[in-house]
């Protein structure tokens, strides 16, 4: 189901271009919101940058309203709290092309253990073969590692060429 | 071979994702401070692993603090570099000391700098601080 804006349980939103600026901005505010809760607001924090920035650096739909940032892909986000747990998700627009290969990385992620995640983050942080390797997996795998839990995506079809992604990731309050 | 220039950028509170940096050829001390989630990672961190580089060819020890709570994956990749320079530097009978200061309330950055040791090769004091 769909969440709405008023949702009492929704506890920061936004949608637009993913600026850096205001990426900065918004993980400032959040962690304002959870400084009494040091552990779960670091990796709030954490979650944070590695959800949005791929969304800035990967969304297929990109604002260049501001030359001086490189990266500006648009996109929304929420930040959701109930049953002793925030969740964070981003959405964006993805190539259709793109879906599978992005199912495919979820499932493999959700499969693996914490240790496993963590030896492939170190695989995956040495120098890519491929030039082009984008990077934006090994922020999922964080993802994984620090949350301990399996993230979630949906994928809904926007038209014959581009898919809707959205990504949520799960932190327990500590 | 020429002493090299110390590298001094300070903190900007509004560009808060670049890390402050201090290295000091005289002193042999590096630090690098607060947190990393620029948008060129490459850029930023190309020409201090320069620097590290030339430095290695021209001393024979140094200390390098990291006092990092936030740094994203791409930058994770860099500081691996420097992990890795750091290690050739010390293959080749340099001495090395690398200091990561941490916060209490973030547990999960000491399996970050194990997973940092681990791939590196290279021993890490982890220190940590209220707060």
């Amino acid at each position: 189901m769909a969440l709405s804006i008023n949702d009492s349980s929704i506890k920061l939103a936004y949608k637009g271009p993913f600026y850096i600026d205001v990426l900065s901005g918004m993980a400032g505010h959040l962690r304002q919101m959870y400084k009494l809760k040091p552990i779960t607001c670091n990796r709030l924090y954490k979650i944070f940058f590695e959800l949005t920035q791929n969304v800035a650096k990967y969304s297929a739909e990109m604002c260049n309203l501001y030359q001086h940032y490189k990266y500006g892909g648009i996109g929304s986000f929420t930040v959701e709290e109930n049953n002793n747990a925030i969740r964070i998700s981003t959405t964006n627009v993805i190539k259709i092309e793109d879906a599978p290969i992005l199912v495919k990385y979820c499932n493999e992620i959700n499969s693996m253990s914490v240790e496993a995640l963590r030896e492939y983050r170190s695989l995956k942080r040495r120098p890519q073969p491929d030039p082009g390797d984008s990077g934006a997996y090994i922020g999922i795998i964080q993802i994984g590692i620090i949350t301990k839990n399996k993230i979630e995506w949906v994928i809904e079809p926007l038209s014959e060429r581009f898919s809707l992604f959205t990504i949520t990731a799960k932190v327990d309050i500590e | 071979m020429e002493n090299l220039k110390n590298i001094v950028i300070p903190v900007n509170k509004e560009t808060p994702y670049f890390p402050s940096v201090e290295f000091d050829y005289e002193k042999g001390e590096c630090t690098l401070a607060g947190e990393s989630y620029m948008e060129d990672c490459y850029k930023f961190y190309n020409p201090l692993i320069d620097w590290l580089n030339a430095y290695c060819e021209r001393k024979n020890s140094i200390i390098f603090n990291f006092k990092l709570y936030y740094f994203n994956t791409q930058s994770s990749r860099m500081i691996l570099k420097i992990f890795e320079t750091l290690m050739k530097f010390k293959e080749k009978g340099g001495q090395v000391e690398i200091n990561w200061y941490y916060y209490q309330s973030d547990p999960d950055m000491v399996e970050e700098v194990e997973d940092f040791q681990r791939e590196s090769g290279l021993e890490v004091n982890l220190i940590e601080i209220n707060g």
